[in-house]
């Protein structure tokens, strides 16, 4: 090949990639901010219905505890069923609907808790579960930011419904994967900073109509308050696969 | 006969489940030989939790109306070991659970009729065998032997037409489990119905003759808040019962329910409040109201002339209060229970303290501390003035 013709399929090459890039930034350009926090809550849930294992890592202080998780859930509701340690295997965290549930081997039925009950470590029971963002939020402001060079929209979110677990969330959203990698989550005033997480997207499912979709693997999440203590969630095994409504069902719960 | 019913059904469930129809519950898998596949299904079916439950229990025998010379022989002093496998079986068009045990006790009695005598025992029995079969997507038939309770109270649950008892003063004893057959119907995530029949009285022991019970349930799941209205039926007495209860998330702490009952003979109602702290530990506060106890005197003469329709009731009094505290992974180790249960009408009272501490991840240490309060006829100290349980449980 000659200089001429490999500096020409260098600026074809190049114009090719620059015109890719100026088209993916204007089509997500076009997106509605409700339409970009629908394609990152497919990431992280299902309307219809999801099952995930969930390895939770508490560290608060020096001692760092485990716990495995086998997650259902579809929209905001979520059965968590305790796979180990062994002492926990059984225990139940049942969440419908705003209501919450514990059950554990040898109660006879699960008792009503409240939400202020904590999973593990930071974990809240939102975070175990699929997010709404898109139907359950307002975007009340929208900016540019960039984490470790990736541009990102940030979102200021409003809690709409009471469901909700967080009535505030600055979430930030890859504009070119269109996935959430950051969030940081504010008391019910909005003024002072709770807790943020980082998100990962490593696993992939198979989405309606056979389309490969990026799936959460792993959220990090730091006490921004009390402590230095951090709680990482790694999700693994994702399914997407409609649950009915029976298996919601307190009277029908496989004790 | 109730053994050899038990046998049968077992014997049949497990020819179904070994046999070719059970292979084709699963889904065919391209390339995998039928062999593989069940045993695949198999695998990822089954479920299995083994729980080793080892406890020395002193109590003090009440000398009471209710237990005047020991003459119910509560043992002054148990060594118990408890083997407790539960199997859960879940396929798709079956779901199976199977709870054998394996009880070995050993007793030894101060006072009353068995005065000086020690005595070991051991039993083998099914506490709980349930097999549920979808007959649709939202129509469910079970039918099995269950400790089936419902609702949100601790104390007991007046809205159970079918046993009030929940076993809540012993966190570590598991209630005798009766009969039922189910259909349940879950056409959305808001209503579903149940109608339960109470077949037979399984391993519970009765005041009275086993009375069948029909019932129909109507739960409704509403955002924050959960109802449910159940009438019944009882053969024997022909009596009704409608009941009900509510359970309210007022905020992200603090939980308000209700349980109630009523019949030609009776009204019971149960109101109580839970709140949580920042920290996780939680208090709970209830109110209960039975309207056919006793206020005063004995209460001999009451549980000698009990009819089939009190049998389900484990209080006879009228007016009740419990008090709880209860803190699951207090300092990441421990879980705190802490309960008083007062007697309103006798004055008497019932002191609960539960604690376990983690040692590990298969070992729990626990010890259960009960100090009952109150006079010859007096309710909650009729039986027992106090007992101290200490133990050890394995789960693998």
């Amino acid at each position: 090949m000659t200089k001429i013709n490999k500096c020409f399929f260098l600026c074809q090459a190049g114009g090719f990639l620059l015109l890719l890039l100026v088209w993916q930034n204007s089509a997500t350009a076009a997106l509605s901010p409700k339409a970009i926090l629908e394609q990152c809550d497919h990431a992280r849930g299902n309307i219809s219905g999801v099952t995930w294992d969930l390895k939770v890592e508490a560290g608060e202080g020096v001692k760092i505890s485990h716990r495995h998780l086998r997650v259902r859930s579809r929209s905001y509701n979520v059965i968590a069923e305790t796979l180990s340690p062994a002492r926990r295997r059984g225990q139940m965290l049942i969440l419908l609907n705003g209501n919450m549930w514990f059950y554990k081997p040898g109660l006879s039925k699960p008792i009503p808790v409240s939400k202020r009950q904590k999973l593990l470590g930071l974990a809240n029971n939102g975070d175990i579960a699929s997010t709404n963002y898109a139907q359950n939020y307002t975007v009340l402001q929208q900016d540019k930011d960039k984490i470790e060079d990736e541009p990102c929209f940030v979102f200021t979110l409003q809690a709409k419904t009471s469901k909700a677990t967080y009535k505030f969330i600055k979430y930030w959203v890859s504009s070119r994967r269109l996935v959430g990698i950051k969030a940081e989550f504010y008391t019910a005033r909005g003024t002072k900073l709770l807790k943020s997480a980082r998100m990962e997207y490593k696993n992939q499912v198979t989405a309606n109509g056979g389309k490969q979709q990026p799936f959460i693997s792993r959220m990090i999440i730091h006490d921004e308050l009390m402590s230095a203590n951090t709680t990482v969630l790694n999700f693994s095994r994702p399914s997407l696969t409609p649950i009915p409504a029976a298996a919601f069902n307190l009277n029908l719960l496989q004790r | 006969m109730k053994w050899r019913f038990t046998l049968v059904l077992l014997v049949l469930l497990g020819a179904f489940v070994f046999s070719r129809p059970f292979r084709l519950l699963a889904a065919p898998v391209a390339g995998k030989s039928e062999n593989a596949v069940a045993a695949a299904v198999l695998w990822e079916a089954i479920d299995f939790r083994l729980a080793s439950l080892n406890f020395f229990q002193f109590q003090q025998p009440a000398k009471s109306d209710i237990n005047p010379n020991n003459n119910l022989q509560i043992s002054h002093q148990e060594i118990a070991a408890f083997l407790r496998p539960d199997f859960r079986a879940t396929f798709p068009k079956l779901t199976l659970c199977f709870k054998p045990r394996f009880e070995l006790q050993h007793n030894h009695w101060h006072d009353g009729p068995k005065k000086g005598r020690s005595k070991t025992d051991a039993d083998l029995f099914i506490h709980e065998y349930v097999l549920s079969l979808p007959v649709s997507e939202s129509i469910l038939l079970s039918y099995g032997r269950e400790d089936l309770q419902w609702g949100p109270a601790f104390l007991l649950s007046p809205s159970n037409p079918f046993f009030s008892y929940n076993g809540r003063n012993q966190p570590k004893k598991e209630v005798r489990s009766a009969d039922y057959a189910k259909l349940i119907w879950s056409p959305n995530l808001e209503w579903s119905g149940s109608i339960i029949i109470n077949t037979d009285q399984g391993r519970k022991k009765l005041l009275t003759d086993f009375n069948q019970t029909y019932a129909a349930k109507l739960d409704y799941l509403a955002e924050k808040a959960y109802f449910s209205l159940i009438a019944s039926y009882q053969e024997h007495t022909q009596s009704m019962r409608l009941g009900g209860f509510l359970s309210w998330n007022l905020s992200d702490s603090t939980i308000i329910y209700g349980e109630a009952s009523v019949s030609d003979e009776e009204v019971e109602i149960l109101t109580g409040a839970s709140y949580t702290f920042p920290g996780g530990s939680t208090i709970s506060a209830e109110y209960f109201y039975n309207g056919n106890g006793h206020r005063h005197g004995s209460l001999v003469p009451k549980l000698l002339t009990l009819d089939e329709y009190e049998a389900r009731e484990s209080l006879f009094r009228q007016h009740y209060v419990l008090l709880q505290y209860y803190d699951h992974d207090l300092l990441s180790r421990w879980n705190i229970l802490l309960r008083n249960t007062i007697n309103l009408d006798d004055r008497s009272f019932s002191l609960l303290i539960h604690g376990e501490y983690n040692l590990g991840d298969h070992c729990q240490l626990f010890a259960t501390g009960t100090l009952n309060h109150g006079d010859r006829q007096s309710e909650l100290a009729g039986i027992i003035d106090s007992s101290l349980m200490i133990g050890l449980e394995l789960t693998y």
